[in-house]
């Protein structure tokens, strides 16, 4: 019954993925260790893509404030450091604190949204940019111990990267890493993907998923049917920044730094990017959209660079990063605008 | 004036029309009518050059205006050849007053600013005289410099056919059903200064389910059905039995229902409840809904037919006494109000009561699942629990059939449904929630005369086999003379007179328009 569907976005992507792969060739660059990366780029930033999908389905817009479930999970991963947990304690404390101040973090966030229905993505821009100095603030003052997470001279405040090595740096990466000749496959990664992206499916398919989707659809008629809709709309916006909060201690563990200050700053963009190259619409989201977009975005820069390197300026990889980011937001944008003006006569 | 020959349209498949032959004269007026589904949309749509028939393949055969040979490519182009058209849906630009509206694109023009171009100055006072005179040829006389968005929608509706007639290059005039969001004494006025249009040598073609309508202005009448012309008439040959005959190719039995004795118990209360919606705001109402009865409130246009199940539904806001079953309830508290029983289905199907880009299904079982157990999976995990889609299906295909849905299968998109089966669709979601109170809106409006009747005679199944207490709100009097047990007349958002048994009184004609007759 499902038809897989590729749009312009994803074949100009694919076309521009193919390009890069023959180039490579001549560059001499072996493809195994590209694919190799690619494995690990695609799920490091999954997660964060995934966490896009619950807010864009109940009608809340594609998360322009990520930062803000983003800064839950970094303050999740500075807790557990503090406690100096390591390996899969350390891991699992930092989701579950990550969590729970994304809920509080999520309540907060979804009482602005539901005040200002209809100009959440422009409102979540703001709202994740001006929330980064707020944590700025507290990166620099909160009281943390551990020396390994402070500046080294002065001893107050938290560095701008804290390194993981000897916590839980790499902990997914090298779970039940199976090695085929020179492919390496990050299973344990990709199986944690999989697992939440399930999670994220299963839900979708409950009344309650089914009711969040419909109400970007017609919410008059939604509130008619005796839905609260505030209500779902917390519930998916909150669910949103637990999943962000995950998926930032996921990209920090294959990162193998925790990013405090600027850092999450241009997280958002790649993220709402890789959603639309997949497919996603603007109320519309599927865990297939997730994955299908964050691979052809990420290992479109994962090749990127070393072609761009070779045949270009050096800093040209991350012009074209950046244009492409943003470009393909515009396009969506766009794309949206006629579509609905074309509805209309 | 305009001849059409062997026009055809077909849609993938589906041939919507085949091969009509058709022909108008200076100056008349020609009635088009069919049941929904029939053509008639899709061969005015053709003549004005709709966007839509271009992007599904165009159409085939011949038009001709003034024995020249047409191709109508795009709505520009209709509208050069003078044919003007007023849709059901209104196109006009509330920001603007009603002169701007009426005249859009036909500007009058400073003279000593023409050399301007198109940045010429618009002369405002020459505008608004030309914009009385359409309006007064139309029969209104309004203040043409009040914005459009806050005129009634009855005026609207004049205000559009003023803009066309206003074109003095308009030659052909089309109608959609211009008469359904109008009351009794409107039309009137409206079907005269058609007339009056015609003899000044506009020709006009009218849709419209109204068949007495019809018969009392049209000079002749073409009936499609399933896309052909089955049958014209001249006017001397119009009967309307034969008409509705021809319409539907079989008999309609027109329902009504057997009224009970109303000695039964207050099932929901209004007490003095405060009312708000729009501009107005209105207090001291008050109401007593029995249980088990069909009961309907009409009145005219405007005068607060809707406030009952809009102001509980928090669709207005409504606050005060609310008594359900002997307990208060909070108006807009949907969650409680649903659980309890109340469901609305509003006279804005489009907006308000389905999903159109869904499927038949979805939209039949959509948040049923509080009383329909089975639907869900697991029913123990609540909202979190998955849908049994196994179950749903059969029900609905059940549903499809036993409420005669006409639909491909339960896959189809309720867009892609005529107005009648989307009703049905409607209806089909109520039953399977199974309320106590179900609040109807309009059931029958912009349905064909087959399609109403049963309708009608579910909402009839439904209060009699269940004993679900009714309460239909809708200007169409007559069909509610036929299934209710008592009529609320309402005036000015009071509730002016409840009528018992005796429909047919003059007196509930006279309460309509807040008269009694004691007063008289």
């Amino acid at each position: 019954m499902k038809r897989l569907r590729l749009e312009a976005p994803q074949l100009i992507m694919i076309s521009y993925l193919v390009i890069l792969a023959v180039s490579l060739k001549y560059i001499g660059i072996p493809y195994m260790d590209m694919i190799n990366d690619s494995l690990i780029k695609w799920v490091m930033n999954g997660v964060l893509v995934l966490s896009l999908v619950p807010m864009i389905n109940v009608g809340a817009g594609r998360n322009f404030g990520l930062p803000i479930g983003i800064s839950a999970g970094l303050l999740g991963m500075c807790i557990a450091l503090e406690f100096r947990l390591e390996g899969w304690l350390g891991f699992g404390v930092s989701i579950l604190i990550g969590s729970i101040i994304a809920i509080l973090f999520g309540y907060i966030y979804s009482i602005v949204l539901n005040r200002l229905k209809g100009n959440e993505e422009i409102v979540g821009t703001f709202a994740g940019f001006s929330f980064i100095p707020i944590m700025n603030l507290f990166w620099s003052l909160a009281p943390f111990k551990n020396r390994q997470m402070l500046y080294p001279v002065g001893g107050q405040g938290l560095r701008p990267k804290i390194n993981l090595d000897g916590y839980f740096g790499g902990i997914l990466d090298n779970f039940l890493k199976i090695n085929i000749g020179s492919l390496t496959i990050p299973l344990g990664l990709i199986m944690f993907f999989f697992i939440l992206c399930f999670m994220v499916y299963l839900f979708q398919r409950t009344r309650m998923g089914i009711a969040m989707a419909c109400i970007p659809e017609n919410e008059a008629f939604a509130k008619l049917s005796g839905i609260n809709i505030d209500r779902y709309r917390r519930i998916a916006i909150i669910f949103s920044n637990i999943l962000a909060a995950i998926g930032i201690i996921v990209y920090s563990q294959s990162y193998g730094f925790i990013h405090l200050y600027d850092g999450p700053f241009m997280m958002a963009f790649p993220a709402v990017s890789a959603i639309l190259i997949g497919g996603a619409t603007k109320n519309k989201a599927t865990v297939f959209n997730v994955m299908l977009g964050t691979y052809l975005y990420q290992t479109t820069f994962l090749l990127s660079v070393p072609v761009a390197n070779a045949l270009l300026i050096p800093e040209m990889s991350e012009i074209i990063r950046m244009i492409m980011t943003n470009g393909i937001i515009l396009y969506a944008f766009l794309y949206e605008g006629v579509r609905k003006r074309n509805e209309k006569v | 004036m305009l001849k059409v020959k062997r026009l055809s349209k077909n849609f993938n498949e589906v041939k919507a029309l085949d091969r009509v032959d058709f022909d108008l004269k200076k100056g008349e007026i020609h009635g088009i009518i069919g049941a929904n589904g029939s053509g008639k949309s899709t061969f005015v749509n053709i003549l004005f050059g709709s966007k839509y028939i271009r992007d599904t393949g165009g159409y085939e055969g011949e038009i001709f205006i003034e024995n020249k040979k047409l191709d109508i490519k795009n709505t520009h182009h209709a509208m050069k050849y003078g044919i003007g058209m007023v849709h059901q849906e209104l196109a006009l630009l509330g920001e603007l007053d009603i002169s701007s509206n009426i005249k859009i694109n036909r500007e009058n023009i400073i003279d000593k600013t023409k050399l301007l171009g198109d940045f010429a100055l618009v002369d405002r006072e020459k505008n608004e005289t030309d914009a009385k005179k359409a309006l007064s040829k139309v029969g209104v006389d309004i203040n043409p410099r009040i914005k459009v968005k806050d005129i009634s929608t009855n005026l609207k509706q004049f205000v559009e056919i003023a803009r066309e007639i206003d074109n003095d290059k308009l030659k052909i005039l089309i109608l959609d059903e211009p008469t359904s969001s109008l009351n009794i004494e409107e039309t009137k006025i409206l079907l005269s200064n058609l007339k009056e249009l015609a003899n000044t040598g506009i020709s006009i073609i009218f849709i419209s389910h109204r068949l007495e309508e019809i018969v009392d202005i049209c000079h002749r009448v073409t009936i499609f059905r399933d896309g052909r012309v089955v049958s014209r008439y001249d006017k001397e040959d119009f009967d309307i039995n034969k008409m509705a005959m021809d319409m539907i190719g079989k008999e309609i039995v027109q329902v009504s229902k057997k009224r009970k004795n109303n000695d039964k118990e207050n099932i929901l209360s209004f007490k003095n409840v405060e009312v708000s919606y729009g501009y107005g705001h209105y207090k001291n109402i008050s109401l007593d809904i029995k249980k088990g009865e069909i009961l309907g409130i009409t009145g005219l246009a405007g005068h607060g037919q809707e406030i009952f199940g809009y102001g509980l539904m928090g669709l207005y806001d409504m606050k005060g006494e609310v008594i359900f079953k002997e307990e208060k309830i909070i108006p807009g508290d949907m969650e409680r109000i649903i659980q309890e029983g109340i469901y609305l289905l509003p006279d804005e199907r489009k907006e308000l009561g389905l999903f159109l880009n869904r499927s038949v299904w979805e939209n039949l079982v959509f948040e049923s699942y509080d009383g329909q157990n089975r639907f869900l999976k697991y029913p123990a995990l609540g909202k979190l629990s998955p849908l049994n889609h196994k179950a749903i299906r059969k029900y609905s295909n059940k549903m499809v059939e036993k409420l005669n849905i006409k639909v491909k299968d339960i896959d189809q998109k309720v867009m892609d449904l005529s107005g009648g089966n989307q009703q049905k669709v409607c209806i089909g979601r109520a039953i399977t929630i199974d309320p106590e109170v179900l609040f109807v809106g309009e059931p029958t409006r912009g349905i064909d005369l087959y399609s109403k009747e049963i309708i009608l005679d579910l909402l009839l199944e439904l209060n009699e086999e269940r004993n679900t207490t009714i309460i239909i709100f809708s200007g169409e009097i007559s069909e509610l003379k036929r299934v209710c047990d008592r009529i609320v007349v309402m005036y000015r958002n009071q509730v002016f007179k409840i009528f018992d048994d005796d429909f047919e009184s003059e007196e509930l004609s006279l309460a309509l328009s807040g008269r009694s007759l004691e007063r008289v």
